[in-house]
């Protein structure tokens, strides 16, 4: 519940919204993975679309697409614009 | 002639291996990276006197240690110190690709950047000028389209002008501001290293927690993890700043400063062609349609048009098996020499495999293709939240769908397309399944067996089979991925869906023909070494005296008839010794194998001349039309042949009986009997390890009745075995779980890159086809199940158990491990998961 109160995760986010990195709350690989896929703090990420089946979901952000598990999505502390 | 060291850098989908296609031309050679499956490729060329030899790295996003990928291309750095590394760049997605480029040009070495896809940024109106790009970086900067062909000159001259003007290079540095005092300390401390590597840009890598550096540094500095250990949580209580993401955040950012001084995009925000394509192809409703559809062709293509192909290719080694027949010393009568024997075992077993040929090309082309164009990680975006739930991932459908996701596929080509899938758990556990589904070669035998016993229930038989494999292998993958494979290494699934493109043809056929090679001589040597002592175990030791006796009787007798008979025919003088019958017996054989490997009218005439050419008058006992002294001979010759092969199959059977693979099958009957196999089976699955073709000639001469020759095999065998329906279905269940062939083995020796998983790949599937289909059998028979009753239980059995395991809501934490040092490694990730969980609560 900690969680939550702390702002909002990107796996809640709909389709069409505009949001920017507020902070990770991970650690490790998939830190690693994140930072050099561009999730770095401050960056804007537009939520593209669901997969058919609801995960995962597919961002933009730097000018690219990427995909994303909704259960990492989570990890993702996000600011609407 | 100066020789020249390239290494080919570049972020996945930046069109590295178009410009490495396009540069070296076709003379590349492939090998792997040591230890690993990772393909390394290199490419040979010449320019302006300078000899370049130019490797081509895993695409990487980055140059941590953080994937197999990243860790192999930073190794090849360190230990074959190139001289220029080529950084191929997207110039559509620049700044995403520039993280990588800084973090190149850190290591200290000379960089080229190529600006590949220059027409694709043009056709977005990106404009982006190359030359102050090239300033601000301090490296040349090319313009080139690898699918276009052009820029390739361009490229070899600045590599070659780089190369020449290395002792001019100055080192390139980022100025990381606040980290910069940890930075020194760290550099100051390894200031006497004897590497020959950057010091600069180790001390960087080390604060990255870069296991490669920290491992190449500790034979010098035992104590550099402690001393960083310090600087970094020094850096951390000042600034409240992790040095990881401190240093990725600084690149992004200066990245995002190159970008927007010498990128101009006048389409921002327009729809691309992409964005509108995925509106079709990801939409959620027509998403799965569009899937299923793809894959219906994939396998419409490959596996129904090139199966009508092997039609045509069929006859050429039908002719191939001939000529190496016609080139073996003849059959005396029924005395076999050895040597012809074995000459006709390898060629069948040479062809059974070659057969596959076309349609592997056609598969692997196709597969290239959706490789090129981007389908697959969409692909993997579809389906990947049903796979997740049994541990596999997104990326494992194509494999599962080669392997036979329909009728029959190919768990070759099938264990080989694994090899992108970036989760090295969901890899193995797919390696491992794919096998289960249903192999082609494997139809044969239940098409016999459904014919010999499930006459009625046929089409609903062969749905159970069709079908039952796919759940079976989510069941073994969930299975495999909760125990043995529990402790491999996962990935996060952050996946690219890099835009559209077309694929170069050039590319494509490089690529497939570069599989089917591999096939070719990986597979099939060892395939044909397998054959060999396949061969050996059915010989050896032969037959015993006695029975060598019997049969000498025999035939001496059906001698004794013919040569009575044939003192009524005009004839008689042509046909009065063993050797003149002998002749015209293999005369007769050779005459029929041929004619009937002709289809065409015209063949037939053809042949028809031949053997009229080789000997007159045995053409007129084969053919004796209105001549009727002739005709007699035919009569009697007909039978004598029947006679010959009767007692060549009886010696066979015999020899199979008494050899060493028969007296395995009858060793493990005392199992195999509770899934109610007798030796014969046993023997069947045993020596059709080589190709599951031949499961079917196996049995078939077996169980052929020795009076009706006529009886076609499948009511030979539903009359002759003493087997029932439900036999037939433990034996069917039993073919559903065994691995197909020693060949898919082989590549997953090559995939897993160990033999003790291509062990596992063929006992575990045995040791679990036994006890299933046990028990199938024994439950059956308890209460009295009719086959088609036992194999909808065993069906709807499996179903459910598939649904259970998918339905059941999993909290699984789904990434660990990486590449770290061995003794830390599990504390490191009990810390992580423990932080998880707090999360998560």
């Amino acid at each position: 519940m900690r969680l939550e109160q702390k702002g909002k995760r990107l796996d809640s986010m709909n389709q069409g919204q505009k949001v920017n990195i507020v902070k990770i709350h991970t650690k490790g690989k998939l830190m690693h993975k994140l930072l050099d896929m561009g999730f770095v703090n401050g960056s804007s990420i537009e939520v593209i679309r669901e997969a058919p089946l609801f995960d995962p979901m597919e961002l933009k952000i730097h000018n690219y697409n990427v995909s994303l598990r909704k259960s990492e999505a989570r990890l993702i502390e996000v600011a609407v614009v | 002639m100066t020789n020249i060291k390239v290494a080919l850098a570049g972020q996945p989908n930046c069109g590295k291996s178009t410009i490495f296609n396009m540069v070296s031309g076709i003379e590349q050679h492939i090998a792997n990276y040591p230890g690993v499956t990772v393909d390394k490729k290199t490419g040979f060329f010449k320019y302006d006197d300078h000899k370049i030899e130019m490797v081509d790295l895993p695409g990487t996003y980055s140059f941590s240690s953080y994937s197999l990928e990243e860790r192999v291309a930073k190794e090849f750095i360190i230990e074959e110190h190139p001289d220029v590394i080529v950084n191929v760049v997207d110039a559509s997605n620049i700044k995403r690709n520039l993280y990588l480029t800084f973090q190149l040009l850190e290591i200290g070495m000379p960089v080229v950047v190529v600006l590949n896809m220059m027409d694709v940024a043009k056709r977005r109106e990106i404009d982006i000028d190359s030359q102050k790009i090239s300033k601000m970086l301090g490296c040349p900067v090319i313009e080139a389209s690898g699918a276009k062909g052009i820029g390739g000159d361009a490229i070899m001259k600045a590599i070659v002008d780089t190369a020449n003007a290395k002792n001019r290079y100055e080192e390139f540095r980022i100025n990381y501001e606040e980290l910069e005092p940890h930075i020194q300390v760290i550099e100051d401390a390894i200031k006497e290293s004897t590497s020959t590597l950057n010091k600069r840009w180790m001390a960087i890598k080390v604060l990255e927690g870069d296991t490669t550096i920290i491992q190449h540094l500790k034979q010098e500095y035992f104590d550099i993890e402690d001393l960083t250990k310090e600087q970094v949580d020094k850096f951390h209580s000042i600034y409240d700043k992790d040095s990881v993401s401190f240093l990725a955040t600084f690149r992004y950012d200066s990245a995002d400063i190159i970008y927007h001084k010498t990128v101009k995009e006048n389409n921002k925000g327009k729809e691309t062609l992409t964005d509108k394509a995925d509106k079709i192809v990801l939409n959620r409703f027509l998403a799965l349609p569009i899937l299923f559809a793809i894959m219906f062709l994939v396998y419409e293509l490959s596996i129904v048009y090139g199966y009508k192909l092997t039609d045509y290719t069929w006859p050429i080694l039908a002719a191939f098996k001939n000529f190496v027949i016609d080139m073996m010393p003849q059959a005396d009568f029924t005395d076999v020499p050895m040597m012809t024997d074995f000459a006709i075992w390898m060629v069948n077993s040479a062809n059974a495999l070659i057969n596959y040929i076309p349609i592997f090309f056609i598969l692997f082309a196709l597969i290239a293709i959706m490789e090129d164009v981007g389908y697959m990680p969409r692909m993997a975006f579809i389906l990947d939240r049903i796979f997740k739930k049994f541990g596999l991932h997104g990326q494992s459908t194509l494999p599962l769908v080669l392997g036979g996701a329909m009728v029959g596929g190919c768990a070759v080509p099938g264990v080989m397309a694994t090899k992108g899938i970036a989760d090295d758990r969901a890899r193995m556990a797919t390696i491992l399944t794919v096998p289960y589904m249903n192999c082609l070669a494997k139809v044969p035998f239940y098409t016999l067996l459904l014919g010999a016993f499930f006459k009625p229930d046929m089409a609903l038989m062969m749905f159970f089979i069709s079908t039952a494999t796919v759940f079976i292998a989510l069941i073994v993958a969930k299975l495999l991925t909760t125990t043995v494979l529990q402790t491999r290494e996962t990935a996060p699934f952050v996946m690219e869906l890099p835009p559209y493109h077309l694929p170069t043809f050039k590319g494509v056929i490089i690529r497939a023909s570069q599989r089917v090679w591999v096939y070719i001589y990986k597979v099939i040597t060892i395939v044909l070494a397998v054959a060999i002592i396949l061969f050996a175990m059915l010989q050896f030791p032969g037959l015993s005296d006695e029975s060598k006796a019997k049969y000498e009787q025999q035939s001496q007798k059906a001698l004794q008839t013919f040569d009575l008979k044939a003192q009524k025919s005009s004839y008689y003088p042509l046909v009065d010794t063993k050797d003149e019958i002998s002749q015209l017996l293999n005369y007769y054989d050779g005459y029929k194998s041929k004619r009937m490997a002709t289809t065409s009218k015209d063949g037939a005439l053809a042949v028809d001349k031949t053997y009229k050419t080789i000997n007159e008058n045995y053409f007129k006992f084969i053919k004796p039309r209105r001549d009727k002294e002739a005709k007699k001979i035919n009569k009697i010759l007909r039978k004598l042949s029947k006679q010959r092969n009767r007692i060549l199959r009886n010696i066979k059977n015999e020899k199979v009986e008494n050899s060493l693979l028969g007296m395995a099958g009858k060793s493990i009957e005392p199992i195999t009997k509770y899934a109610g196999f007798d030796w014969k089976i046993n023997v069947a699955f045993l020596s059709s390890f080589a190709a599951r073709e031949s499961a079917v000639a196996t049995l078939g001469s077996l169980y052929e009745n020795n009076k009706a020759d006529s009886q076609r095999a499948e009511d030979a065998m539903a009359e002759n075995s003493g087997y029932t329906p439900l036999h037939a279905t433990a034996i069917i269940i039993f073919m559903l779980l065994t691995p197909p062939c020693i060949a898919t083995m082989i590549v997953v020796k090559m995939q897993t890159n160990s033999y003790r998983w291509m062990l596992f790949a063929i006992f575990f599937p045995v040791g679990l086809g036994v006890l299933i289909s046990s028990a199938v059998f024994t439950l059956g028979s308890i209460y009295g199940l009719s086959g088609v009753e036992a194999m909808t239980y065993f069906y709807f059995g499996i179903v459910s158990f598939a649904l259970i395991l998918g339905l059941y809501p999993d909290k699984n934490i789904n990434w660990k491990g990486g590449i770290k040092l061995p003794t830390k490694a599990k504390g490191q990730h009990n810390i992580y998961d423990k932080n998880l969980r707090k999360e998560e609560n």
